[in-house]
């Protein structure tokens, strides 16, 4: 197991370091010159100059890549070229609220979409079946944006129970994460309901209901646990898309968080910041599908690392 | 001069909002055009909340030049003079009085006494001199003010080029003695203390500059003379609090500021913004987010007591269509005049909630040297027979000509280009969009390679000579984006520079903007207006055509304070 661990970070390296080279190229593909940018229209060719020579813009791009993952062994990803702040302070400031916010979005994708898919797997085929079906389906058509809007107007506005947005404590997570709840967990209920309704119809499913097991014994022991593994697996694949998510979030409910600052960089070309949080969310994304395969063996006895 | 804002990327319909450069208020209260005041004089104490959608770049004088940090750092910072309330007259504020040679080339400003930093340091003349040589290089900064000075400063240009400006100096910038400040010109400049008054030339003090650094004192350490000091700056936003030591009185000779603590929050999502307006959260929508964003204005407008924070005031900004007249097919003068009939700017300015307003030249109607009456055939209007005409004598059949219009994928740029490329096709131009982000947008456009683009420009300062400037041939590619030359035109913006005759500047302005229209680099689109909201117990409020929210004259009904 613990080898298995190993292999995988050293997978997870080389997986960063390519992502490191296409973001990298990426981002001097777009012609925009960030020198340009910071001296303004009244700055002379000499003071744009000036400027490249200082941010190392004048080198050829593969000595600023070098230069850039050098310093990246070094622990320092660069100053941003629009705050003149180190990136790794940005991204300090920003990523205890970014994770809160997108911890409390998954949580409520899971409180609502698991136990929702296990009712509707246990209800086949019956009226709240459909019922519940058509909501999940709304759900996940729902924008994000808009429902946003909508639960702040109501419940923020109209009836003041929750703030009006904004970075803060638990009463200005609930909201969001509603948001993000009522969007994503369709996803999870729809997984888990048609691989519950597959594992029901195995045969040790069948054997444990004719030795006399009770039903909710046979669906908490046998069932469930089984059917979770594609669930679990999804999960994993969904923080990348929760990152992706909380972008919207951020910008919908006023949250200053990694997610605005990653998006503002694009658009000014801040290339270190663009750099960091890329690298940063393909980090993230890297692990949890490590610890997903990690969890596996928990709840599958079969799943072995060797 | 001017500069700026266009190419930092303030949304599109802001651009010009956007860079103001926000001056410190003068010495007069404040409460000129905006709220009424309250019957009982100005209260003391209080606390209110901005909202503000953008974030903030630079906290340094000599790199502040956007539009959220004019918000911020002339509160902060001051200079040595600044206008009068919402009037466009220059009075002191750092500098007690001033004198001027004979030639105009020379400026005497004799300083304030007893004025000091918040860290307890005296401000002297010495203070302007280390803030001009930042602004020229000093220290590797990179400061977009350096054009306003350089060449126009006597010594700016050599001490500029220095490589090594440790124990230089600017020869033109003299102290004769710790409170008086000479600064001598290469020439006259009829706007110089317009210049002066913008927060690149801020009193700091470089002791504590060398003690926090350049780059700290950019991004995280503000401290200057002014009527607030900075006590957070964080991702959420930036607090400020009353510098209690204040020097300056209101003209009643009470302590200014009158708020105890401003707190600007950056909060990107203007319908959240507005409804935490409504909510009475927030003092106003104003300056640092741009006034009241335009999805929510019809409901403003429809709404009785929302109708009644309204304000509406004219903005020196405006918005053109742009044409390359050095290559492609608009160096066609027949083709560029069709244009020039084609686009209606009616329909343009009603897309904006009318914020904007149709515009038939380069200079705002609030700007001295704003032509009123232009003569008939220069005062274009929209008359697509006439364009199809002159697109026939440009030697084009409808439908053979395809052209490709860029522009910035922000605010109303969408709508804009839509209504446009409609326009062009009904008089039998295909017309293709490409919008790109700002950064990108500007590095094409001032790189000249743009053929047809929608821009804008927003004043550094209420003279007409910053909107014609980017007329000159010297000034292309980089705000002269059309690559427009004119011999002519290049002579009359000479002598606008340096003449010091006003009369004499408004005929030349006059000239430039007539000459200018018949060659017809632009199709000037809107002139914009600034539609703020202010709650009904914020008192003090004024627009300034030149600067930001009078925060140090504002103050509140008791009962409303706000923390956020």
């Amino acid at each position: 197991m613990l080898s298995y661990i190993i292999r995988r970070l050293g997978g997870a390296l080389a997986v960063l370091f390519g992502i490191s080279i296409v973001t990298f190229i990426l981002a001097y593909a777009v012609p925009s010159d960030p020198a340009r940018m910071i001296a303004g229209p009244k700055a002379s060719l000499a003071t744009v100059m000036a400027i490249r020579h200082q941010l190392g813009l004048d080198a050829p791009i593969y000595v600023q890549y070098i230069r850039y993952i050098w310093r990246l062994l070094h622990w320092n990803l660069g100053m941003s070229y629009v705050y003149n702040l180190p990136v790794t302070t940005l991204i300090a400031q920003r990523i205890w609220p970014t994770a809160s916010l997108a911890l409390s979005a998954w949580i409520a994708e899971l409180v609502i979409g698991i136990p929702l898919g296990i009712y509707t797997a246990r209800r086949a085929r019956k009226l709240a079946d459909y019922v519940v079906s058509i909501l999940a389906l709304v759900g996940i058509s729902l924008l994000i944006p808009w429902l946003g809007i909508v639960l702040l107007y109501w419940l923020g506005f109209k009836i003041p129970i929750f703030p009006l947005g904004g970075t803060g404590g638990i009463t200005h997570l609930i909201l969001p994460a509603l948001t993000y709840g009522i969007t994503g967990a369709a996803a999870y209920t729809r997984l888990l309901k048609s691989s519950m309704l597959e594992v029901l119809r195995q045969d040790y499913v069948r054997t444990a209901r004719a030795k006399g097991a009770t039903e909710s014994r046979v669906v908490n022991r046998h069932v469930i646990r089984n059917a979770l593994i594609p669930v679990i697996t999804y999960g994993g694949i969904d923080v990348g898309y929760l990152l992706g998510g909380v972008v919207l979030l951020e910008v919908t409910f006023n949250w200053n968080g990694l997610g605005i600052l990653a998006y503002n960089a694009i658009s000014e070309s801040d290339i270190p910041v663009i750099m960091g949080t890329v690298l940063l969310t393909a980090l993230l994304v890297v692990l949890f599908n490590l610890l997903v395969d990690i969890v596996y063996v928990f709840v599958d006895p079969r799943i072995r690392y060797s | 001069m001017s500069s700026k804002r266009q190419k930092q990327g303030a949304a599109w319909m802001a651009v010009a909002l956007t860079m103001g450069l926000a001056l410190a208020g003068c010495g007069q209260g404040g409460n000129t055009t905006g709220t009424p005041a309250a019957t009982t004089g100005p209260i003391e104490g209080g606390s209110i909340v901005l909202d503000t959608d953008s974030n903030f770049k630079d906290f340094d004088p000599a790199l502040a030049y956007f539009v959220t940090d004019t918000e911020v750092v002339p509160q902060i910072y001051e200079q040595l003079v600044t206008y009068q309330g919402a009037s466009t007259n220059i009075v002191g504020l750092l500098a007690q009085s001033w004198d001027v040679s004979k030639d105009g080339k020379t400026y005497t400003f004799h300083l304030r006494k007893g004025v000091k930093f918040t860290n307890g340091d005296a401000m002297t003349a010495q203070s302007f001199i280390d803030e001009f040589e930042r602004v020229l290089g000093k220290g590797g900064v990179n400061s977009p003010g350096e054009g306003f000075i350089d060449p126009v400063v006597v010594g700016a240009t050599a001490y500029h080029n220095l490589k090594n400006k440790t124990g230089q100096h600017v020869s033109g910038i003299t102290t004769p003695d710790p409170y008086t400040l000479r600064i001598q010109l290469n020439q006259p400049q009829a706007y110089f203390l317009e210049v002066l008054a913008m927060p690149f030339f801020s009193a700091v003090d470089q002791k504590y500059i060398d003690q926090v650094g350049n780059a700290t004192f950019d991004s995280s350490k503000m401290m200057g003379t002014g009527p607030f000091l900075a006590s957070q700056i964080n991702a959420n936003g930036v607090v400020l609090k009353k510098n209690t030591a204040y020097w300056n009185k209101d003209k009643n000779g009470n302590a200014l500021p009158y708020l105890d603590q401003v707190k600007i929050r950056i909060n990107k999502n203007d319908q959240v913004d507005t409804l935490n307006f409504q909510q009475g959260q927030t003092a106003l929508l104003g300056w640092a987010i741009n006034g009241i964003p335009s999805d929510s204005i019809p409901k403003f407008r429809t709404d009785p007591t929302l109708k009644k924070t309204m304000q509406t005031f004219p903005e020196n900004a405006n918005y053109y269509l742009g044409m390359n007249v050095k290559t492609g097919p608009f160096t066609n003068h027949n083709l560029r005049l069709a244009m020039e009939y084609a686009i209606n700017k009616t329909k343009l300015a009603q897309l904006s909630a009318g914020k904007d307003i149709p515009a038939n030249q380069d200079i705002p109607p609030a700007i001295p040297g704003h032509v009123k009456n232009l003569p008939a055939e220069v005062n274009y209007t929209y008359d697509p027979n006439k364009a199809k005409q002159l697109l026939a004598a440009a030697g084009y059949k409808p439908g053979q000509l395809t052209v490709t219009l860029t522009s910035q994928n922000s605010g109303l740029a969408p709508k804009w280009d839509q209504s446009i490329q409609y326009d062009l096709q009904q008089v039998g131009i295909n017309c293709k969009i490409n919008m790109l982000n700002n950064n990108t947008f500007y590095t094409e456009a001032m790189a000249g390679s743009l053929t047809l683009f929608v821009a804008g420009w927003y004043q550094d300062f209420p003279d007409p000579y910053d909107f014609l400037m980017l007329l000159a041939t010297n000034q292309a590619p980089s705000n002269n984006m059309t690559w427009y030359s004119n011999a002519q035109v290049d002579a009359w913006l000479q002598q606008l520079n340096t003449s010091t005759n006003t009369q004499q500047r408004m005929t030349l302005s006059k000239n430039i903007t007539v000459q200018f229209l018949k060659d017809a680099p632009w199709v000037p689109l809107c002139f914009s207006n600034a539609v703020y909201a202010i709650q009904p117990w914020v008192h003090g409020y004024y627009f300034s055509p030149a600067l930001g929210d009078p925060l140090q004259y504002m103050w509140i009904d008791k009962g409303h304070s706000q923390t956020g």
